[in-house]
């Protein structure tokens, strides 16, 4: 036998016989078989629609969720340096209130200093770095309030 | 596949109701014929799962015992005998591609494959098949 007699055409044709009065019978037969009473219609125009957007939906709610964990981040990180710069300052007033200095005194001082006398001001409290630095101030005498210009 | 007529009726039911309760969810991405295809060939797999243990009679012995089943020359017989000897998976890749001449792209979408795994399924059961007839007639 050749290897060619495998894709004979012969062969190729169907060598089953169907059961003489098979097709006029079916038709008789599938009359009695039950089909379900209602067809399983699971998807409306709507629900239909998200199915075929769902991958996108899905990517979309990732970027989301990305984004709002990096500012959630941001937003902490940020209090934070907040919180650190508060105990700083408070750090600075705690030190200023065991030496016998009252912060309020040295603020007058500052808006004293800065402004004239029938300047307006809208400045109630000066910012605690500006304290800082007034403090820092060569020649200043933090004990007394005095300031003395002839440090040189 | 499953040779006898009765069985194969049966299958057919049931694909054509799978086929019917599963057409409201059938997105159309593929083609009608390549998803009822594979609802049938995995019916005819269940079956064949399920009746291997149950099988009483041989059915290469349907062949030679039924007329109206057959109705063959002895080559043509020799030939699904041969084919019967093959695993129920690998007789499904022959006869899509031998019978129903079936492009290896469908096939592959058909049956959740490659298409080279089914081209080296096909070439192994072909190979196997010649040297079955070669042995017949000898």
């Amino acid at each position: 036998m050749s290897e060619k007699t495998l894709y004979d055409p012969h062969l190729k044709e169907n060598p089953f016989k169907v059961p003489s009065g098979y097709f006029q019978q079916v038709e008789a037969r599938w009359a009695n078989v039950e089909f379900p009473d209602k067809v399983r219609s699971t998807n409306g125009k709507g629900t239909r629609f998200i199915r075929i957007l769902r991958p996108q939906l899905q990517l979309a709610a990732a970027f989301v969720l990305l984004f709002g964990i990096g500012y959630l981040l941001l937003l902490i990180t940020g209090r934070n340096e907040t919180r650190q710069m508060q105990t700083e300052e408070l750090s600075v007033l705690s030190e200023w209130s065991t030496m016998g200095l009252d912060h309020r005194k040295v603020s007058n001082l500052i808006l004293e200093d800065l402004f004239e006398d029938n300047q307006m001001t809208t400045i109630i409290d000066p910012d605690i770095e500006d304290l800082i630095d007034y403090m820092d101030y060569p020649g200043f005498d933090p004990v007394n309030l005095a300031l003395n210009t002839d440090y040189e | 596949m499953v040779l006898l007529h009765d069985d194969a009726d049966d299958i057919l039911q049931n694909t054509l109701l799978k086929a019917w309760t599963g057409l409201p969810s059938f997105r159309w991405q593929s083609k009608l014929f390549t998803w009822l295809y594979r609802i049938a060939t995995n019916e005819v797999l269940t079956f064949l799962k399920k009746s291997k243990s149950l099988q009483q009679v041989p059915l290469e012995e349907w062949l030679d015992t039924d007329p109206q089943l057959f109705n063959g020359d002895e080559l043509q017989k020799a030939l699904q005998k041969a084919i019967l000897s093959l695993p129920p998976k690998q007789r499904l890749v022959f006869n899509m591609r031998y019978f129903d001449e079936i492009k290896y792209e469908d096939m592959s979408r058909i049956l959740g494959t490659s298409q080279g795994a089914l081209k080296a399924s096909y070439h192994h059961a072909a190979s196997k098949i010649q040297e079955m007839l070669k042995e017949m007639f000898l």
